[in-house]
Parts: structure tokens; sequence; C-alpha cells
């Protein structure tokens, strides 16, 4: 990105069209097209994203585009669009809703690895209203998803992938992209973000595993079948790269199913375990006898 | 409004040019034939940033984009310079249209944020629509011998977007140095983006970088159609 726009913790920076006046708390956030910093205003804590004037104008549709989806949006709420003049030169920017909490592979990495079904649950709920109102997500890395209200939803915190349907996806990071895996085109459409989102969930429990599988989606077929937490939902997971679904819902829905059989299987299983417990603990008493009755 | 057709020349090398005319003055050439040229230089890690300062000087002669990055990521590279080279063509057309209005200097970016919003959506839509002719230049002089696989990759990776746009696209790909002269025409305009990575050719040519007189030949492939007379130039 041209003309960056450095801020320190401290630093003010005033909007030249609304006047408001931003404090500059901390960097939360640098990619390849803008910077996020945490600032204080009348509003209170917000994000501020310096962005170049298309990126910002672009991204800031995207935004609104996200609040008509529902009542609670499942990205940031925008607030508003400005620019800040320094030494001459203008920086635009765009004021957003503060969503805190950790980045899906963060949250991930103190939780057990099945988990990642869960997140994978949570993604098909944010994606599920997105698609209805006729756009994707794009880019499915871990780090655009934060774990929001306590642990209860997913979250977007980078919109610069949404797309409309029927477009070539705007943006896109290579390891969870169908195309780049040459399972399909970069078409938007929902079973797009299916697949990014199935790759998104592997990667969270077996990132240097998919890493090398990149391109080849039998390769993905196999860490899904031999991963102890995986295994159950492969299943649906491998339908998912066939483009088998077409509604982020009838993947909800098969997810569902397939994890509360593996709940039964589990449960049978420790039947068996309890009972092969019990005979080991008759066997050893017994032994214990006849070794005294030998003794003697 | 009819935007037409968006013409990009985008150019892949990993250094200096060492022979013929400036590549930036033929850039400059290009662009005013309303043909934008984009520059990637392709690094290794090691590398020293020698002639780099060109690759920028190439790209802003020609208003064009320009990235220096590492062969691993180059895919996505191609793919958004491609990409925002066209919503940069778009913007400078509406900003010439805004100067015709109001009548003196001005561009989107002087606008109030929320009628930027209105704009980026309409150009958005006018870039996923508009028809796309991109030349693909490719340096193959000998130093690009390792670089030469994570092209043919970056080429797919582009024909994956291009096949996905709403819009007709045609492609054609050059290679420079040629046998016979500065460049090559390796595949005539084809709106068959696939055939980019499919015949990229994987044999080098020679030591020399003619880039100028490469971007220079490789241009009479755009103003052809236009009945252009090369002496010209």
């Amino acid at each position: 990105m041209k003309n960056r726009y450095d801020a320190r913790p401290g630093d003010l920076i005033k909007g030249k069209w609304t006047g408001h006046v931003w404090q500059v708390e901390r960097e939360i956030g640098r990619g390849a097209n803008g910077i996020v910093y945490l600032v204080n205003g009348k509003v209170g804590q917000a994000a501020l994203k310096f962005a170049d004037s298309a990126s910002v104008a672009s991204e800031t549709n995207a935004l609104t585009a996200l609040e008509r989806v529902r009542g609670t949006s499942p990205g940031p709420f925008f607030i508003e669009a400005d620019d800040t003049e320094k030494k001459g030169v203008i920086y635009p920017f765009y004021i957003m809703e503060y969503i805190n909490g950790p980045m899906l592979h963060t949250f991930i990495k103190e939780k057990t690895d099945e988990w990642a079904i869960i997140l994978l649950i949570w993604l098909l709920n944010f994606l599920e209203p997105l698609h209805k109102s006729g756009s994707v997500m794009g880019d499915l890395k871990p780090e655009n998803f934060i774990v929001a209200d306590r642990g209860q939803t997913v979250r977007a915190v980078d919109v610069g992938g949404i797309t409309k349907f029927g477009r070539s996806v705007k943006e896109y990071t290579t390891l969870y992209d169908r195309a780049a895996w040459q399972a399909g085109t970069r078409k938007s459409e929902p079973s797009y973000d299916l697949f990014g989102a199935t790759v998104l969930t592997i990667a969270l429990v077996h990132k240097q595993l998919v890493q090398k599988a990149l391109g080849d989606t039998g390769k993905l077929e196999d860490i899904v079948q031999s991963s102890p937490a995986l295994q159950l939902i492969a299943p649906v997971l491998i339908k998912a790269f066939n483009n088998e679904y077409d509604s982020a819902l009838s993947m909800k829905k098969e997810l569902l199913l397939c994890f509360t059989k593996k709940n039964t299987m589990r449960q049978s299983r420790k039947q068996t375990i309890s009972f092969s417990k019990k005979w080991m603990v008759f066997a050893g008493a017994f032994a214990a006898i006849l070794t005294l009755f030998l003794l003697h | 409004m009819n935007m037409g057709t968006i013409k990009q020349l985008l150019l892949l090398t990993d250094g200096c040019s060492n022979t013929g005319e400036d590549p930036a003055m033929i850039a400059a050439f290009a662009r005013r034939r309303g043909i934008t040229v984009n520059v990637i230089g392709i690094v290794e890690d090691s590398e020293s940033d020698s002639g780099l300062g060109e690759i920028e000087a190439i790209a802003k002669a020609g208003g064009g984009e320009s990235r220096i990055v590492q062969a691993a990521s180059l895919s996505e590279t191609v793919v958004n310079v491609t990409r925002q080279a066209m919503t940069g063509t778009i913007y400078n057309i509406i900003n010439e249209e805004l100067r015709g209005i109001l009548n003196k200097e001005t561009n989107v970016e002087l606008l109030p944020p929320a009628t930027r919003s209105e704009i980026a959506e309409k150009v958005e839509d006018i870039s996923e629509e508009a028809a796309l002719e991109l030349l693909v230049l490719t340096d193959m002089s000998a130093s690009m011998k390792m670089k030469l696989p994570a092209v043919k990759e970056a080429l797919y990776d582009l024909s994956m977007t291009m096949q996905s746009r709403i819009g007709p696209s045609s492609f054609s790909l050059w290679t420079f140095p040629g046998k016979y002269s500065a460049a090559e025409e390796r595949i005539g305009w084809t709106t068959h983006a696939n055939k980019l990575a499919e015949s990229f050719p994987q044999l080098l040519s020679g030591g020399i970088t003619p880039t100028g007189p490469a971007i220079r030949q490789a241009l009479s492939s755009f103003l052809e159609m236009d009945e252009y007379d090369e002496k010209s130039i």
C-alpha cells in the first residue's frame, strides 16, 4: 500500500468531513491493503482502518450490505468513512465496531481438536444469512474471523473478499481457495464458501498437512480419514470438497446428524471398555486367589 | 457510460533491462494509446534491489500498478494487480469525466465518502462486466529459470479468475528475448484463458533483457487491431 499512515498510540486523527476526533490506542491488524487501529472517540472504542480510497469505498459498501443481512451484523457495524490530512497528503479511512475476541486459530489452540467441528457449525451459521443476501465471504482464512460473544458466534472482521453472486471472488487466500485446489471455479456461489470453510476447518487441526496437500483434494481426503478429531464428520467434509452442497443450511444439517452419530458410537465404545474392565478385575482376583492357593 | 475495452499489458520480469530503448518511455507511449502497463518484479530472498527502481518507473509511466514479490506469492499478486489496474483505469476515465463536468482539477478522491461509496459500486460493476484485453509479456532470460514454474502457476491462477468474470476477456502471451527479434508471440489473441498456462513454454531464450524493445513489439499486437502504423513509434 502506498502512502501508509503510520499512527502511534496517543495520536489524534481528525476527520476532514465529520470533524470527529479519534485517539489511537494501538495497532490491531496490518495487511496488504491497510492498517487497522483500535481507537477511542465520542462513541467509545472503535476500529479504524486506513486503506486507499477505492478499498475504503468498496469495504464500507460490503459492511453496510452485511448489516442489511439481519439485526445483529455478522460483521462489524459500520460507523462512518472519512479522510484525514497530514502534511498535505489525504489519507482515507473508515470507522467500524471493534469486535473483541480471539481469531479462530488462536481460539482452537486452547481447546481440543474436536472444537474445529463446533467452529465449522458457527461458520455455517455465519455463511447462511450472508448467502441469503446474495454474496459470498470469499476470503475464508482463520485470521478473518473472531469468536465473539464469549464463544457463541463467529463474526467476520475483514470484509474485503465479500463478492456478489455470479462474479469472480474479489479476495482469497490460496490455501482456502477452491480454484487453487483444482476443485472448481473462482465464481462467487455458496459452494465456493462451503469448500473454503471445509479446508479452513481441516487446517485448524492439521495446518502443515493441508499446506503440503495443496492442489490435491485426494490427499485432503486422506487427512480427514486418518484424523481422530475429524474422521466422524468425514462424509460431510468430502461432500463439501466435491461441491455437493448448495447451501450452508443443508451442510449444517448433515453435519449435526454426523455429530450426534459420533456421540452414540462413543457411548457404545465406553460400554465395551467398562465391560472388559470388569473382566480384568475378575481375572486379576482369580489369579491372586490361585497364587495364594499355590503358595500354600 | 460506454467503457469500451480495457487494455492491459502485464510485464513479468526479474530485473533490469540491458539493451535497447528505455522501457518507461515505451510504457508512456502505451498509456497514451489507452493501454495500461503493469509490472511485477520477481525476486529471490537474498536478491539485491538493483533494477527494481526500473520496475516502478515502467508502471508509473504506463499508468499501471507495480509490485515486487517472491516467486511463492506471485499467483495472488498477478490476480490482484490485474484487478486493481482495471478499477484504476475506470477511475481514470471517471476522473476525466468529472473534470469535464466540473471544469476544474478534481478527482473522485476529493468527493465526500458517501459519494465515493456509490461510485465504487458502479466501478465494480463496470470492471466485472467490461471487455478486457490482457497481454502477458514474460521475461525468459537465463536468470528467470528457477522462476518459470511459479510464472506458469500464476498464469493458471489468473485464468481461473478471468474465467469467472462476467464480461468477455481475451488473452495473448508474449516472451522475450525472441529468437530473431526482441519479443515473440507465443499465443495469439484467444478467449480461452487456460491456454496461457497450458502452452507456457519451458525453454529459456538467452542472456539479454531487451525490455523496452520487447514492450514496443508486444504493443503492436494491440495496435494492429486499430490499424496502427508501426513506424510512428
